[in-house]
């Protein structure tokens, strides 16, 4: 009974991952060949071209996953302090909520006609924008973690050590942080790189990210460069998660930290009540 | 200085939280009361009127409510069943290893991965031909865009339950839910009462408020149904968008009709469980 169980798990989580990989190196897979189609490295191969559309889409995606991860690492940080030692802390941070709960395709098109009007519509910068209103409150939601009574009194006690300020903050406090600061930004980054209605809305498909350009190839029926960019997007999540898993190894042995890395929806509820 | 820099930070933190959702629905409200809008020609209730006699929302609103019901239910058996076997495992054990690759994928590349194995011509279809089960494409149960979508649940499953198993895992450990568990045994509790009258009860109430706010995101899916739905009934972001961006002008104020009433939902659900809830929620 248990190996059944076992079995059926490894075949609900794997059979997904391994189709992707499979449809992405084989061609002409019609009906009813199974694991008999042409093996074929043409559509990475096409990568490589120069002229294509997918690599395009690939460097766009990391550039933009980038600065949404570095903008809401440096939001997050400083803004989950002050939020912390002020007087209205936690029930401020509940704001971050709202953003991040409606829907982006459904903000996305509530706010379209602003983005129409200040031209930032099917622009690099207008999706930045976009993404940055529900990316930045994530940031403050998980740093929030990290600011508490505990952090402010060990910067006092370095400071009364001896310790001027930025001495203090750069052997003491971003040591102390780097954990959460790294998880903030991976976060950030995945939740940018996952993005697909604001990206498709705002951008009216003119920014070209993997998921938009994945969705488009579906569409068109098109399934072995669909399945490039679901390759190209699946293999940055993977790094990502073995530094972060490796971390976590060494750091605490907790899987709650990590678990809530998917779908974007990962704020612990944990520290908005605390 | 009046405002000192602690304010400035808060006053943008607010203002980035609320502003860009305020000024989205106050012009989707202006756009469905007729103030705002190319084709509109004053205050009208007509575009409301509209929604709620249109079979077509409420049947998308009813089968939104369903899906997520069945999604986050689904997620929390399947996950209690798991941290069940998973408490007494060591932490990183394969299986559990295993289950870290759903969150490889962004709903996006999960919705395309199923299609490609639960449709007509997909994987588990193939395979069934070559076993002789099936004799061609038709034969083959439909999974995708079916009445039942079979293949947005599992793809909702597929995604959120390694989220949930974690937790209810670390949680059960930390609750020592095994020890009650064998305490209500040998108190002459059959195997299923105990994991229906304690360790599923135990892990729920504990994560009330993540279950609502995972309730709160599969009201607000949009990739996954956009790939494996049905055109018809389809869920409420989908409606919205197909409203606002599809070719009929007369359809745009149903659709800002639509998103008010759907952002004011989630308004009042969110601040609802987070500010009414103590804070031994968490």
């Amino acid at each position: 009974m248990m190996k059944l169980g076992k079995s059926t798990l490894a075949l609900f989580v794997l059979l997904p991952l391994l189709c992707v990989i499979y449809l992405s190196v084989v061609s002409a897979w019609t009906y009813p060949l199974l694991f008999d189609a042409e093996f074929s490295l043409k559509h990475y191969l096409v990568l490589f071209s120069g002229e294509s559309e997918l690599a395009w889409s690939f460097v766009q995606s990391v550039l933009l996953s980038l600065v949404m991860a570095t903008l809401g690492l440096l939001f997050g940080f400083f803004v989950a302090k002050e939020i912390a030692f002020s007087k209205y802390g936690s029930r401020l941070l509940k704001l971050a909520f709202y953003p991040y709960m409606i829907a982006p395709v459904v903000l996305g098109s509530m706010l379209q006609f602003y983005f129409v009007r200040w031209g930032l519509s099917a622009s690099f910068f207008g999706v930045m924008l976009a993404q940055c209103l529900f990316i930045l409150p994530y940031a403050v939601l998980i740093m929030s973690s990290f600011w508490s009574e505990n952090i402010l009194q060990l910067f006092k006690l370095g400071q009364s050590l001896g310790g001027d300020a930025k001495t203090v903050k750069r052997t003491l406090l971003y040591p102390l942080a780097k954990p959460w600061m790294l998880l903030t930004f991976a976060q950030c980054f995945l939740i940018s790189w996952f993005e697909y209605g604001i990206t498709q809305v705002l951008g009216i498909g003119k920014v070209k990210t993997l998921s938009v350009i994945s969705m488009q190839f579906l569409k068109e029926a098109n399934p072995h460069p669909a399945a490039v960019a679901a390759v190209l997007m699946i293999v940055p999540v993977l790094l990502t998660f073995i530094i972060l898993y490796r971390w976590q190894n060494k750091a605490q042995g907790n899987w709650s930290a990590i678990a809530p890395i998917n779908n974007s929806l990962s704020h612990h509820p944990k520290k908005v009540g605390a | 200085m009046i405002l000192g820099r602690k304010n400035i930070v808060l006053t943008a933190f607010v203002l980035i939280c609320l502003l860009p959702l305020l000024m989205g629905f106050v012009y989707s409200l202006g756009y469905s009361l007729g103030v705002f809008g190319l084709m509109n020609e004053g205050f009208t209730l007509d575009h409301w009127l509209r929604l709620f006699a249109s079979k077509d929302a409420w049947s998308s609103l009813i089968y939104t409510f369903l899906l997520t019901l069945v999604s986050i239910t689904l997620v929390i058996v399947f996950a209690g069943l798991l941290s069940r076997a998973f408490v007494s495992k060591p932490e990183r054990s394969f299986t559990q290893k295993l289950l870290l690759l759903p969150l490889l994928f962004a709903p996006v590349a999960a919705g395309f991965a199923w299609y490609y194995v639960l449709s007509p011509a997909g994987i588990l279809s193939r395979i069934s031909h070559a076993l002789g089960l099936t004799e061609d494409i038709t034969s083959f149960p439909r999974m995708v865009n079916d009445d039942w979508s079979i293949g947005i649940l599992l793809v909702h499953v597929f995604l959120v339950l390694p989220i949930f198993t974690f937790l209810f895992t670390a949680q059960a450990k930390s609750m020592n839910l095994l020890e009650m568990n064998k305490l209500a045994t040998s108190l002459g509790s059959s195997r299923l009462q105990c994991f229906t009258k304690l360790w599923l009860p135990a892990l729920v109430k504990r994560f009330k408020l993540l279950i609502v706010l995972y309730a709160v995101f599969f009201m607000g899916t949009y990739e996954v149904p956009l790939i494996l739905g049905q055109s018809s009934p389809r869920v409420l972001t989908v409606f919205i968008s197909e409203k606002l961006t599809m070719f009929s002008l007369d359809d745009i104020p149903l659709g800002h009709c639509m998103a008010v009433f759907y952002s004011a939902c989630i308004f009042i659900v969110l601040s609802f469980f987070l500010y009414r809830q103590k804070s031994t929620a968490s």
